[in-house]
């Protein structure tokens, strides 16, 4: 039970991942600040998907980097692209329509279930 | 600092060339954020449990697809292999009926020489079989690493529309033809075929010889010369019959045209084997005076009729299990 509920919730989080990372990311943000922002929102993301995922989203173009060496230790900070925006923007609303839809219908069958 | 260096190369050995150094610096950059700035051995083993295992991390940056052959391209592998394994067994088969009629050995008895063939068959078929599944499987797993998605994509098939459907003809289950029936059809020609280029070696009176107990091959039945002057016509049948096996495959059902066909077969074969009956010296007389002095028969007329009688006997059974073939071609095809 408990591992088949592990496997479905892994399953309806991995699409909002990211969701969530473009919608952190208007403004430059490192790997571990990222992180942090995101936990601070309370979602817990896995810092081994998170990294190889910044890299993807650079290489599909919706984000740029840019390699800060002015402090004392190099940074890779990430940022959306223009395409990136146009992008966030459509799947934000595409989410917020799903969500919308889908807290409908959880409603209506919570009070299927009460009646 | 010594286990962060040696976890970085974990990663960054199994990734290509040109991403290491740019994936090694943000790596490194992100392991020292993790942690404050006077770390202990203690806080760099969290940090380094927090990224995990090496090899999955490097896994993810790698993209690389971690099945064998992606959904993109399963429907395509499938069809392939089903083509491909199909045509493999034919083409086996045919070989190895080519193979068994040329290098058949005189001193190996029929039974012993059938079942060598079967065996040969059975195993010659799974050995293709085994072949066509490794080498198509090795072909789709390169291409779908090789390949990049638009490729991919334009290799599926077009999308199902409901128009599609007026090109299904369900077939019902009395009118199919069945692989089954294909199969063992090829097989028995290759078989007889065997038999009839090779009958004065195997087709014949055998004896068991006293010493070790062994059939030794005493009179061939037919004489050779008469059936390899009959070869060129015997081959066309061959062909004709190996030729409507397939066509009835292909089909898959019986048709008007498929039952005419086999009408025209069995016509073929039994006015072949009219002719080939009626032959002056067809039978090896030898054959026949050894017969009948098995069954005590000494009075030659009485043999000969006895003999003919057996024989028109056979060519009535052909004819019989002809006719009811063309009829049951008839019949289903009219289902």
């Amino acid at each position: 039970m408990s591992d088949l509920l592990n496997s479905l919730t892994t399953e309806l989080r991995r699409g909002t991942l990211t969701l969530a990372v473009l919608s952190q990311l208007s403004k430059p943000q490192y790997g571990y600040s990222l992180v942090q922002l995101l936990e601070k929102s309370g979602i817990v993301i896995d810092q081994s998907t998170l990294y190889p995922l910044l890299r993807r989203l650079e290489k599909q173009e919706l984000l740029s980097s840019i390699w800060d060496t002015t402090e004392s230790r190099p940074r890779k900070y990430y940022v959306l692209s223009d395409y990136g925006k146009e992008v966030f923007e459509t799947l934000k609303t595409e989410w917020e329509k799903t969500s919308k839809e889908l807290s409908l219908l959880l409603k209506g069958a919570e009070e299927d279930g009460t009646d | 600092m010594e286990r962060i260096d040696l976890y970085i190369y974990e990663v960054t050995r199994r990734l290509p060339e040109n991403s290491r150094a740019d994936i090694e610096m943000e790596l490194r950059s992100t392991i020292l954020d993790m942690m404050p700035d006077d770390y202990t051995q203690d806080d760099v083993d969290v940090a380094l449990t927090q990224l995990g295992n090496p090899s999955k991390l490097a896994n993810q940056y790698r993209e690389r697809p971690n099945y064998l052959i992606g959904p993109m391209f399963f429907e395509s592998y499938i069809t392939i292999l089903k083509m491909a394994a199909a045509i493999a067994v034919l083409v086996n088969i045919t070989v190895l009926a080519i193979e068994h009629i040329t290098l058949f050995t005189e001193d190996v008895t029929f039974l012993e020489s059938s079942i060598s063939f079967i065996v040969d068959f059975i195993g010659s078929i799974i050995a293709a079989l085994v072949g066509v599944f490794c080498w198509v499987t090795a072909i789709f797993a390169i291409l779908e690493r090789v390949l990049d998605d638009k490729s991919k994509a334009s290799m599926k098939s077009k999308p199902w529309k409901p128009e599609d459907l007026k090109h299904v003809i369900p077939v019902e289950k009395k009118k199919r033809i069945s692989k089954v029936e294909t199969f063992i059809g090829l097989l028995g020609t290759a078989m007889w075929a065997t038999i009839y280029f090779k009958a004065s070696d195997i087709v014949g009176l055998y004896e068991t010889t006293e010493p070790n107990g062994k059939l030794q091959f005493v009179a061939p039945l037919f004489n050779q010369d008469v059936l390899l002057s009959f070869g060129p016509i015997m081959g066309a049948l061959i062909a004709f019959q190996v030729g409507l096996l397939l066509y009835k495959w292909i089909v898959g059902k019986w048709t008007n045209k498929i039952a005419i066909w086999n009408m025209i077969y069995h016509i073929a074969l039994i006015i072949f084997t009219l002719f080939f009956i009626n032959q002056a010296n067809l039978f090896n007389m030898e054959f026949i005076r050894y017969t009948g002095e098995l069954f005590d028969v000494v009075n030659d007329n009485v043999l000969i009729s006895w003999w003919n009688n057996s024989i028109w006997g056979f060519v009535f059974v052909v004819i019989i299990i002809s006719v009811v073939d063309i009829f049951s071609g008839f019949r289903k095809a009219k289902i």
